[in-house]
């Protein structure tokens, strides 16, 4: 040991707190070491007393907390060790195997005309654990803010969107109402004739068929303005809409498991005409559909992809127009624009011949997963 | 009034002490951290102006502050703005997040990054004048200007506060901050008069 023994009398104090304590001589030696820290690291008083700090405790050898001892020596401004810069500073293992988490302080300790520094270690582990519980905390609920605000937005857009659809649908069935009047108008002007009865009959039929079918995809878009964007799990979503475009060959890869989507009602209606345009435009009668997801640094992948003809270079943009195909159902316009409530992006990237590939792009905060 | 040699002495001794505390923070954070500190005011308390006030904007400050007793008393504190503060943390710490609200476990690592800078500065003034000082331990606290620099005690117009603006240039960020040095009345003439000292 270094130097004379340390007055114990005078540190016989800190044996009764529950703080460390510990008092080195300008030399680095250890002169005291009080009952706390005996409790909490196991290791006794005699063993230490006597030694070396930075020798024992190698991990305080670093010049954050060696070069601030010797102002302290002088007498200088106290040090403060914060848990965030020196959480272990004395290793002290709890029952569980981890270690607890300290601050400390090193303030000058004038003892008998000798300056020591004397190390106080508090225990801040239930206080840091409680911090980061209520992070956690925090950041759950931020994140359902930011949600409940992106819904709310996105809810305002699908109105804008709606209002848009309705009106390209209510003239339409405005048109099959007038073209319905001028059969019947010829329809009663040749009642005598059979077959053209017949004939303007069928017609007006047709045209209520299309002004039902126009009524149905009304119906669909209210559910848009009606309920805000939610999370959908994309398994199921698949496996109906399989069923419903009477695919047989759907493949699907492990990147979907658990997958959910943020995005407006209507999702699943998405998925059908998918398929059905697969089916429908594929010019391949045994058609094959592999849906896959990929994660980007900036955003996700989605893919759907068929071995059917393929969409024309000429037509890639087109084919997301008002108007392109028929209008009895969602179109690749409508899926365009119902994807952008939740800012997801679809464009067709496949090659002409080999199979059309629609490549929708989703941002980060449009998609996660879940255990399932 | 404070003499231009004792003003330029006050403001090396404070550079000196930054560049120490900017070494240790380099250590401790593993970052690039340069400290500066490019204007220095000296005014009485009953003079502080708004453009004073402005420095630091009106907004609550985040402080640490430690008092110290000697030749010379008053307090020493590192103020910055809540978001400044919070920024400041978070850059050093590497954590992330948008709030500026600062929880326990910041508010420490605060107190330790203003420890740093408040020993070095304080030390390097008592140890370039030969000065015994009695400090105390850091402490945070939130207020504007005038509350920060009143600390515990009633301050006087009388007395002298010392303003160093501080930059941190950590990575490409440009953090600002300023030193507090509150000294209580008599306490500029004293550290003037040991400047003098040490000079002749």
């Amino acid at each position: 040991m270094s130097g004379t023994a340390i007055n114990r009398e005078c540190l016989v104090l800190y044996d009764h707190l529950y703080i460390g304590v510990l008092v080195v001589r300008t030399d680095f030696t250890i002169c005291f070491w009080n009952r706390c820290l005996e409790e909490w690291t196991g290791i006794k008083r005699d063993d230490v007393e006597g030694v070396n700090l930075f020798s024992r405790f190698p991990q305080l050898d670093t010049p954050s907390i060696r070069a601030r001892f010797p102002a302290v020596f002088e007498e200088g401004p106290p040090v403060f060790l914060s848990s965030r810069f020196h959480p272990h500073l004395v290793p002290s293992p709890l029952p569980d195997g981890s270690l607890r988490v300290q601050k400390g302080s090193i303030l000058p300790l004038r003892l008998e005309e000798e300056t020591f520094a004397m190390l106080v270690i508090e225990d801040v582990t239930d206080q840091v654990h409680q911090v980061t519980e209520y992070r956690k905390m925090r950041d759950i609920a931020r994140l359902e803010l930011d949600e409940k605000k992106n819904a709310q937005v996105a809810l305002r857009i699908a109105n804008a969107k709606l209002s848009l659809f309705s009106d390209i649908t209510l003239q339409d069935i405005r048109s099959q109402v007038v073209a319905a009047r001028g059969f019947d108008h010829l329809l009663k002007m040749n009642l005598s004739n059979l077959e053209k009865s017949k004939s303007f009959s069928d017609k007006i039929d047709h045209q209520l068929t299309l002004i039902e079918k126009y009524v149905t995809m009304m119906l669909e878009f209210v559910q848009l303005g009606a309920a805000v964007p939610t999370w959908h799990l994309l398994d199921p979503i698949l496996r109906k809409a399989k069923l419903d475009a009477q695919l047989k060959n759907l493949e699907t890869d492990s990147g979907l498991e658990g997958l959910e989507i943020f995005a407006p009602p209507l999702l699943d209606r998405i998925a059908i005409n998918l398929l059905e345009n697969a089916q429908q435009h594929g010019e391949n009668p045994e058609v094959r559909v592999k849906i896959s997801f990929r994660e980007e640094p900036e955003y996700g992948v989605l893919l759907v992809e068929d071995n059917g003809a393929g969409v024309k270079p000429e037509d890639k943009t087109a084919i997301f127009k008002p108007g392109f195909g028929t209008k009895v159902k969602l179109s690749l316009y409508h899926t365009r624009e119902i994807l952008a409530i939740t800012s997801i992006t679809i464009e067709e990237t496949g090659c002409y011949g080999t199979g059309a590939r629609f490549e929708m792009h989703l941002p980060k905060d449009t998609y996660r997963y879940v255990h399932t | 009034m404070i003499d231009k040699d004792s003003r330029d002495a006050i403001t090396e001794m404070i550079n000196i002490g930054v560049g120490r505390a900017a070494g240790i923070l380099n250590e401790i954070t593993g970052s690039n951290i340069k400290l500066r500190v490019p204007h220095l005011h000296i005014i009485r308390f009953g003079d502080l102006s708004d453009a004073h006030i402005n420095l630091m904007g009106k907004e609550r400050l985040s402080t640490i502050m430690q008092e110290f007793h000697g030749n010379f008393s008053g307090t020493t504190s590192l103020a910055f703005s809540e978001e400044s503060a919070a920024s400041l943390v978070k850059l050093l710490s590497g954590e992330s997040g948008p709030t500026p609200d600062m929880d326990t476990v910041q508010v420490e690592t605060l107190k330790e990054v203003g420890n740093i800078i408040i020993n070095a500065v304080m030390g390097s003034i008592s140890n370039v004048l030969a000065e015994n000082l009695v400090f105390t331990l850091p402490e945070y606290c939130e207020g504007n200007i005038t509350e920060i620099a009143s600390g515990r005690h009633a301050i006087k117009p009388d007395d002298w506060i010392i303003l160093a603006q501080t930059q941190f240039l950590i990575e490409s960020m440009s953090i600002e901050g300023m030193i507090l040095l509150v000294l209580e009345v008599g306490s500029l003439d004293r550290l003037v008069q040991s400047i003098h000292q040490q000079q002749s």
